[in-house]
């Protein structure tokens, strides 16, 4: 710290060594302030960081947000390219404004011009920035009269101006974070800021001569540069890509800029420190001017930061990877389920609407009663199907749609050691970073008919922050067991007199039907061996079989009575396009679709993509990942409803991520026992 | 050493300007940041919740967000000071398609709408009831002073209310998807309450509550149009079974509601004899065919009787996504009630529409007798009569006495005959996709909501209608009673029906420009301020209201507005510009805003409406 022994004691040629000198107004160089007034003006900076701490951890901007990265890594910050623009220009100027106060403070000239430059250019975003709606003309305000009192008041006044406004540039550049990161941008920013006000000071006072008082602001300016590059260096760690996608996205650069300019900065500023004589000064000067320059865009960077989606996931081995891609101009999602080489299930989902209330409006209907608003799920975003396809460096695998379940799957065959897909679609393509190993996901299921379902509650798992799961069709769960034992007692007390069965060879199914039958046993519930119509029906197999025989159903009991006891499904068959494969259907689950925690991870899909279908395998694998406990089992029957059929327009269904779009869920029964 | 006193001055003062500049500027900063949305229009709403338990042991609530100023409005109003608001009140259902983004409560410069926020968007918003003021002059008309939301079920599809309130009445709102029925506490408006709420579980022998009949005890009935909730038998309040075909099939079911929202009673609308299986198609099949899918529902308490509309068995099964479902799924029927015990209604008649000089095999959609969605009866004393109207057909059809053990209903009136006043270059009056249908107190005037026909409805060369609210003159219908010869039979009638049957009184088109874009649904005004400066009932309503919402199928965005609509001495519709939007300034409440009192929740969707005041307003 400079103090004012010592620069009494440093010989200076223009000014008197007064103890406590305080030129007011803009002046020459003179000797750095006093040791009260440097602490002071530490003391500022000081309390601007606490309080914007203070108001980063009230406001909840620490708090962690309850969706993961991954979710995070699909949604930008809405913002336009000239919301960014202002933010950027508003951000550099105003942290130019402060740190160049904050230097005065310390005993750098005034630096008018360039202040006075940058005071206006930071005035002039800001009321920009209040004139777009992206700032409350309060805080316009505010910030409007930082700047001024920096750029007007005299030495002392305009330092401590300066720390505030430096501050509060902190938490402008914080507050579009979260979590531990809001806090590391806000450190950043407080120190770049100071850096860069140093650097300029010293780009104006090196080589003066020999100089004390100038090699100390050298010195200062190296110290808080290296420090400016620690919260960068924490940014890129906790929140930065992966090292495969450093040079993929545009976080990548921009976060190594955050540790790379300030070190650059710092070793521009290295010269200054042992200047002792004129000779050179003017290089050195002009390196300070470039370490300023540099510490100017490190700030840029930070301000950019704020505007950019989070890292998307890196491939770990073992688990599912969900990432968002660009195929030239079409956003899409893709999910590849966890590989130890071999067949690998991929799916393709359309990207979500970057602008909600955007794209669906339910307007499929034809005019002489033909489909209203209802979406059959997944096939109806994807006609050509087949123009997608995927590779792990050998032929290209198209994707198909897949009955039952929403979205494109392809089953690839990746070599062990792959690191990289090829997406390929009609506008273009996009490497996935991959990797091969081990995981609790049996990838012969994966492969299989169950593939989906399996990819579906790896999903859910995923971003529930579970470490991967079982595929659901290789077992049935006790608390499976229990609800079907439940569901099945409830039916028989209702009046049913019997049950046609319906599984396949999954080790579920087989297992689901030996339950019921059982349970059936002990009831005296009878289980016909071909179907009856006035059996009621009950679906234990996985998707794909079910889907065929709900449409088979439907249609034969158009004809004749079919299953007039009822249509039942298992609690694992509760995916949109089962559920429109029916008329009416009752299944029992363990949650009600329609409470807010179903419905909100129902909304969370559809942050991922446009084509998102919630499912009970992929909610309860999401709410298990969290440790949500299971509700008791109640029977639920589901049919699609449209009282004005044959209107388009008309038809109340249709919302991407309901569950099921044009129809309705309702409670039958109260919990099961 | 003057300079070096004024150093020492200035130095103190700076101490202290620092000081100031140092507290001036952490306030402003501090009110820029933590202080929210200080400018915002929901600053000064303190939500009020009311929280009930439902009969599955969980809470539901209903929680206003009324304007600072409508209370202390409708207090100064009842002290005396100014008039006594009257509103209209609106239930919709959120859109949830076009949702806004969170608005920023911590709004700095150089701030960005967060990630976060987008996810949260996503998620439904809440259904409510808007409670508008309807008061003829004063300085808030038209604007939302409420929006009552209800919780915690979403989506469920907001459908329609009772057809008119009068003073005591509990509100009977119901949700077409989540099969539950809304009871409201409007005593206190412009606050809400909640009475009661039906669950599905309560109403397990129907599903799609539709429509509602308040009586004078302030019990109602409703129609549930879809079958019961389990397919096969079930039973009823009273012992009847009837088996059904899953839920939202058929057979649909009148149920009666305690004020509070206690079930009374289920009662069956099919009968125990199988109906018409040429008419009445269901899918899958029935044993026992069945056309009951009630939909409109109105009652002559002084007859005791009465009378609800089948519309069409709600449930949407694709089986061939090119191909349209069949027309028979819509239905042709009426069915009258004896409610002598008015615990127990039990259908006397089930009669079938008879098919008009325009119907034929090749449209079998568009007969005039297609789907029946509404139904309005007669209200004097002297006057035995009911009314009903086809959505698909575009007719309207008239009993003159529905105490009789089988009516005869005819057909009284073809669209054809008024829709060139809807739309120059219309012909036909077939699809006009007609919704509310409403007589007058004094049983002069036949109210009717068209939406309009969209193009292609009638084939390739139809160009559509615009839509619109009309008013047909009935006196002569009604005064001739069981002695009307009124019968539209051959061609000629559809364009002129002849002496003796309703004529055009008025034809107001709205959103003329469009086609397809006219109301489905509206209420009569029924309240007027007497000298008293107290609310009274009125034979002589002067005005309507319309609510117009469509998603128009050249993807403009829907229109969802509620318009005003005053009715002259003479009979003549006009629109009311002084109803405005409060925020566009232009004529008609329009739903589709970013920002309601609730929050920033986007666009809605306003299916039905009533004129209402708080319970000491009116008499």
């Amino acid at each position: 710290m400079v103090t004012s022994s010592s620069t009494a004691a440093a010989p200076t040629p223009e000014a008197p060594a007064l103890p406590d000198p305080s030129p007011d107004g803009p002046g020459r160089a003179g000797p750095p302030a006093g040791g009260r007034g440097t602490l002071l003006i530490a003391g500022a900076l000081a309390l601007a960081t606490v309080v914007g701490l203070v108001v980063l951890i009230t406001t909840g901007v620490t708090a962690t947000p309850d969706v993961g990265p991954v979710v995070l890594s699909f949604v930008a910050p809405e913002a336009s390219p000239t919301s960014v623009v202002v933010r950027v220009v508003l951000v550099v100027a105003s942290s130019l404004v402060a740190g160049l106060g904050l230097a005065r403070g310390v005993g750098g000239p005034a630096a008018t011009a360039v202040l006075r430059g940058a005071a206006v250019a930071a005035g002039v975003a800001v009321v920009v920035a209040g004139i777009l709606g992206d700032a409350g003309w309060p805080a316009v305000a505010g910030h409007v009269l930082l700047v001024a009192a920096v750029a007007t008041l005299p030495r002392r006044s305009a330092a401590v101006a300066g720390a505030l406004l430096a501050g509060t540039v902190a938490l402008e550049v914080a507050l579009v974070g979260w979590g531990a990161a809001a806090v590391v941008e806000l450190l950043a920013a407080v120190v770049l800021t100071t850096a860069s006000g140093l650097a300029a000071v010293a780009a104006s006072r090196l080589g003066d001569g020999p100089d004390a008082g100038s090699v100390r602001v050298a010195r200062l300016g190296v110290a808080v540069a290296l420090a400016g590059a620690v919260p960068g260096a924490v940014a890129l760690v906790v929140d930065g890509p992966g090292l495969a996608d450093l040079t993929g996205s545009v976080r990548g650069p921009v976060t190594v800029a955050l540790v790379a300019l300030p070190l650059a900065a710092a070793g521009l500023l290295a010269p200054g420190l042992r200047a002792r004589t004129s000779s050179g000064a003017r290089q050195r000067r002009e390196l300070a001017r470039w370490a300023s320059g540099g510490l100017a865009l490190a700030l840029g960077a930070l301000a950019v930061l704020g505007a950019l989606p989070s890292a998307p996931q890196p491939p770990q081995a073992g688990r599912a990877l969900l990432r968002p891609m660009s195929l030239g101009t079409q956003r899409a999602a893709v999910l590849v389920a966890p590989t130890a080489g071999g067949p690998t299930l991929v799916r393709l989902s359309d990207g979500a609407d970057p602008a909600p209330g955007g794209g669906r409006d339910g307007m499929d209907g034809m005019d002489m009663g033909g489909m209203d608003g209802m979406d059959m799920g997944g096939t109806a975003g994807a006609p050509d199907a087949g123009a997608y396809t995927v590779s792990a460096g050998g032929a290209p695998v198209p994707f198909a749609t897949r009955p039952g379940a929403p979205g494109r799957w392809a089953v690839v065959d990746v070599p062990a050691g792959t690191d990289a897909l090829t997406l390929t679609g009609p506008h273009g393509s996009a490497t996935v970073p991959v990797t091969t190993g081990p995981s609790a996901a049996d990838p012969a299921v994966l492969a299989g008919p169950d593939g989906p379902e399996c990819a579906d509650a790896l999903l859910g798992d995923l971003l529930g922050g579970g470490s991967g799961t079982a595929c659901p069709s290789t077992l049935l769960t006790p608390a499976q067991a229990g609800i079907l034992t439940a569901a099945v007692t409830d039916l028989h007390a209702r009046g049913l007199t019997s049950l046609f069965l319906v599984g396949d060879d999954s080790a579920r199914s087989r297992a689901a039907v030996a339950a019921v039958r059982a349970t059936a046993a002990r009831l005296g519930l009878a289980i016909s061996d071909a179907p009856r119509p006035e059996d009621g029906l009950l679906v234990l197999s996985g998707w794909d079989r079910a889907h065929a025989e709900l449409t088979d159903v439907t249609a034969a009991a158009t004809r004749t009575r079919t299953f007039t006891g009822g249509v039942f499904l298992a609690p694992w068959l509760v995916a949109p396009d089962v559920l429109a494969a029916g008329s009416s259907t009752m299944f029992p689950l363990p949650f009600t679709p329609q409470d807010a925690t179903p419905r909100g991870y129902a909304a969370l899909l559809t942050t991922i993509s446009a084509d998102a279908a919630p499912t009970s395998s992929g909610y309860l694998a999401w709410a298990h990942a969290r440790g949500l406990p299971d509700a008791p089992p109640r029977l639920y029957a589901a049919a699609a409803i449209d009282v004005m059929p044959g209107m388009p327009g008309m038809g109340h269904g249709g919302q991407p991520g309901a569950w099921f779009p044009g129809g309705g869920i309702v409670p039958l029964s109260g919990p099961l026992s | 050493m003057s300079g070096g006193r004024h150093r020492r001055l200035l130095d103190r003062l700076s101490l202290r300007a620092k000081i100031a500049t140092v507290v001036a500027a952490l306030a402003v900063i501090a009110g820029g940041v933590v202080i929210p949305t200080a400018f915002s229009a929901q600053a000064d709403i303190v939500p009020q919740r009311q929280t009930i338990k439902g009969s599955d042991g969980k809470d539901y609530w209903v929680e206003n967000h009324v304007v600072p100023g409508a209370q202390q409005a409708s207090e100064d109003a009842a002290a005396g000071i100014g008039k006594r608001p009257e509103y209209l009140v609106v239930w919709a259902g959120d859109e949830n398609v076009a949702d806004t983004a969170v608005p920023q409560v911590k709004k700095l410069p150089g701030s960005l709408a967060k990630p976060l926020d987008a996810v949260r968007n996503a998620a439904p918003g809440p259904d409510f009831l808007a409670v508008i003021d309807a008061t003829k002059g004063s300085p808030a008309y038209g604007k939302v002073v409420n929006t009552a939301t209800v919780g915690p079920l979403v989506e469920n599809e907001p459908h329609h209310m009772q057809y008119a309130w009068h003073k005591g009445n509990t509100i009977f709102a119901g949700g077409l998807f989540s099969a539950a029925t809304y009871m409201f506490d409007v005593s206190k408006l412009p606050a809400v309450g909640l009475k009661g709420i039906s669950l599905p579980t309560q109403t397990a022998c129907g599903s799609v509550p539709d429509a509602f009949w308040v009586n004078k005890d302030g019990t109602a009935y409703g129609t549930y149009m879809g079958g019961p909730v389990a397919p096969g038998p079930c039973r009823y309040t009273h012992g009847e079974v009837r088996s059904g075909n899953g839920f939202a099939g058929s057979p649909g079911e009148v149920v009666k509601f305690a004020p509070n929202g206690d079930l009374i009673d289920q009662s069956p609308a099919a009968t125990t004899t199988p109906e018409d299986p040429q008419q009445c198609l269901d899918m899958p099949a029935l044993s026992s065919p069945t056309c009951a899918n009630p939909h409109g529902i109105q009652v002559r308490e002084d007859l005791k009787t009465m009378v609800t509309s089948d519309y069409a068995e709600p449930r949407n099964i694709i089986l061939d996504p090119v191909k349209a479902p069949s027309p028979q799924l819509r239905r042709t029927t009426l069915r009258t009630w004896d409610i002598s015990d008015p615990d127990h209604p039990v259908v006397r008649s089930v009669k079938y529409m008879p098919v008009g000089p325009r119907s034929g095999a090749e449209d079998p959609l568009h007969n005039e007798n297609r789907a029946m969605m509404e139904t309005t009866v007669t209200n004097q004393p002297a006057h035995k009569g009911a009314f009903t109207m086809s959505m698909q057909g575009g007719a309207i059809y008239y009993t003159p006495d529905i105490t009789a053990k089988d009516p005869v209903w005819r057909e009284v009136y073809d669209l054809t005959a008024l829709v060139k006043k809807l739309d120059p270059a219309a012909t036909s009056g077939a699809g006009l996709n007609g919704g509310w249908l409403q007589t007058s107190p004094d049983d002069t005037t036949l109210y009717h909501a068209v939406m309009g026909r969209q193009p292609g409805a009638l084939g390739k060369n139809d160009k559509g209608t615009a839509g619109g609210v009309i008013a047909l003159d009935i006196s002569k219908l009604v005064g001739a009673g069981t002695g009307t010869t009124c019968s539209i039979d051959t061609p000629a009638q559809e364009t002129d029906p002849g002496p003796g049957c309703p004529s055009a009184k008025s034809v107001l088109p709205i959103n003329g420009d469009e086609k397809a874009g006219g109301p489905h649904w509206g209420a009569l005004d029924n309240l007027a301020l007497g000298q008293d400066g107290f609310y009274h009932e009125t034979e002589q309503p002067q005005r309507l209201s319309t609510a117009n919402y469509f998603v128009s199928r050249t993807g403009l965005d829907g229109d969802h507005k509620v318009c005003m609509e005053d009715i002259a001495k003479n009979g003549q519709l006009s629109l009311d510009t002084d109803f405005k939007d409060e925020l566009t300034g232009e004529p008609c409440v329009d739903f589709n805003r970013a920002d309601w009192p609730h929050g920033p929740f986007g666009n809605a969707k306003p299916h039905s409406q009533l004129f209402v005041t708080a319970d000491g307003d009116v008499k």
